[in-house]
């Protein structure tokens, strides 16, 4: 029965790496929603609370922000079985974004929705010591958020505004009440031609990918976990009347979650990201985010 | 092994944060040093003002006046039309649109100079024919 706790706590870690936000506008990358359990299906609620709390310069000088510059994102995932080893997800975002100031107000909106196929690759059909169950998947970005080029003020931008495609690995083990997790990401956006007052041209975004790695331990039904992602972005180069080469973007976020087992395959999750305190960012906005996550998962 | 654990400690090392101050004043007289900004084929200066220096959440306004390199006392209207965008080259994207309007002869008010983030910034005042810019200048700041 232990065992079993442990394995459904532990098939909720990868709810802790989709809090990974982006820290302004939609310009990071949506982590999918993975079924790594032996389930069917399963469906996730969460309440994403971000402040942006720094701004990083291309020569990493930071400067806090004395203004609150807020977003809360709701968010619905689900996945689901459709072959032995193959699965499908879909991730659909509401953003609602909140600045002070002379040009301050509130917007909200849909943000990018993504989905992914899935396919289990490294199985875990008998007990080895040190291999990982792994499943790769292909993502596809769509862009139904307002990008900050077709933004008038930067405030109701609520996604990266790019068709992407993306391709990654998650890999996870359990050793008794340790598990370990980690994710490698690649991205893709496609170039887009924008005119309006400020853009007359070509924006180029290019690739991006991320490396998140991640460990916990587990009591009975409660889990306690944290988790490292490292982001990088390419420049975003613009073409046109106002032409820029862009400079190479890169961040990491320290995660800590909370997991606890509900009866009948449900998960509350309560998890804290920072972005101000691993690795060396460069031209980002840094924010530190609340998340609470409501997962339920359907048995094969 | 000792490799593993060397760059996975490397990875997860803390960050270094390098915060720094306002540096409005020094942006402010930068800003308005006479004839900073000049453009090659109308042979006229660029001189702004500004009228309210815009921080992270204030919306600034700066007035323009154009006139020849020896003479700052008569304005000249510019052939083309003056145009100001805010460009944020390490981002590679804009701010809200800045409202340039028209006063009197060569001079000109800039208004809704809106910057969406802090950090370094390109004022970019371009003088355009139609949707078509034929000449540029640029000026660093730093919200």
């Amino acid at each position: 029965m232990r065992k079993l706790f442990r394995k459904l706590l532990f098939s909720s870690i990868l709810l802790s790496q989709q809090a990974i936000a982006a820290p302004c506008c939609g310009a990071g990358f949506t982590v999918p929603s993975i079924i790594t359990s032996e389930d069917k299906a399963q469906l996730a609620l969460s309440f994403n609370h971000a402040k942006i709390h720094a701004d990083v310069s291309p020569d990493g000088e930071w400067r806090e922000r004395k203004s609150s510059d807020l977003s809360r994102t709701f968010k619905i995932e689900g996945a689901h079985v459709f072959a032995d080893r193959f699965q499908a997800g879909l991730s659909v975002p509401y953003i609602l974004r909140e600045r002070d100031g002379d040009a301050g107000g509130e917007a909200q909106g849909l943000g990018d929705l993504a989905g992914q196929v899935g396919y289990e690759f490294l199985p875990e059909w008998d007990y080895n010591p040190y291999r990982p169950k792994g499943i790769s998947y292909l993502s596809i970005i769509a862009p139904t958020g307002r990008s900050l080029y077709e933004s008038s003020d930067g405030l109701d931008a609520r996604g990266r505004g790019f068709w992407g495609l993306g391709s990654g690995i998650v890999l996870t083990k359990a050793w008794g009440p340790w598990d370990a997790n980690a994710l490698v990401e690649w991205h893709y956006f496609f170039p887009k031609n924008v005119n309006n007052q400020t853009y007359d041209g070509e924006v180029r975004p290019g690739h991006g990918g991320s490396f998140a790695m991640g460990g916990g331990y587990n009591w009975e039904k409660l889990r306690i976990g944290a988790l490292i992602n490292w982001q990088y972005e390419a420049p975003t180069d613009v073409k046109g009347s106002n032409s820029s080469e862009g400079a190479v973007k890169r961040l990491a976020t320290g995660s800590m979650l909370i997991s606890y087992l509900l009866p009948n395959n449900q998960s509350l999750i309560l998890s804290y990201a920072d972005q101000t305190i691993f690795g060396s960012p460069t031209n980002s906005s840094l924010s530190k985010s609340l998340t609470v996550f409501y997962q339920k998962r359907w048995a094969r | 092994m000792r490799l593993t654990l060397l760059c996975l400690l490397l990875l997860i090392s803390c960050a270094d944060p390098n915060y720094v101050s306002d540096n409005l004043e020094k942006n402010r007289d930068q800003l308005e040093a006479e004839c900073a900004l000049f453009f090659q084929e109308e042979q006229l200066c660029l001189t702004t003002k500004w009228v309210k220096f815009p921080t992270e959440s204030e919306v600034g306004q700066f007035t323009m006046h154009f006139h020849e390199k020896d003479r700052p006392d008569i304005l000249i209207n510019p052939k083309l039309t003056p145009h100001v965008v805010l460009w944020m080259p390490s981002m590679g994207h804009g701010s809200s649109p800045v409202n340039v309007e028209y006063v009197s002869e060569g001079f000109f008010n800039a208004q809704d100079v809106y910057f969406i983030m802090p950090g370094p910034w390109d004022i970019r005042y371009q003088l355009k024919e139609g949707n078509r810019v034929v000449e540029e200048v640029i000026q660093k700041i730093t919200i």
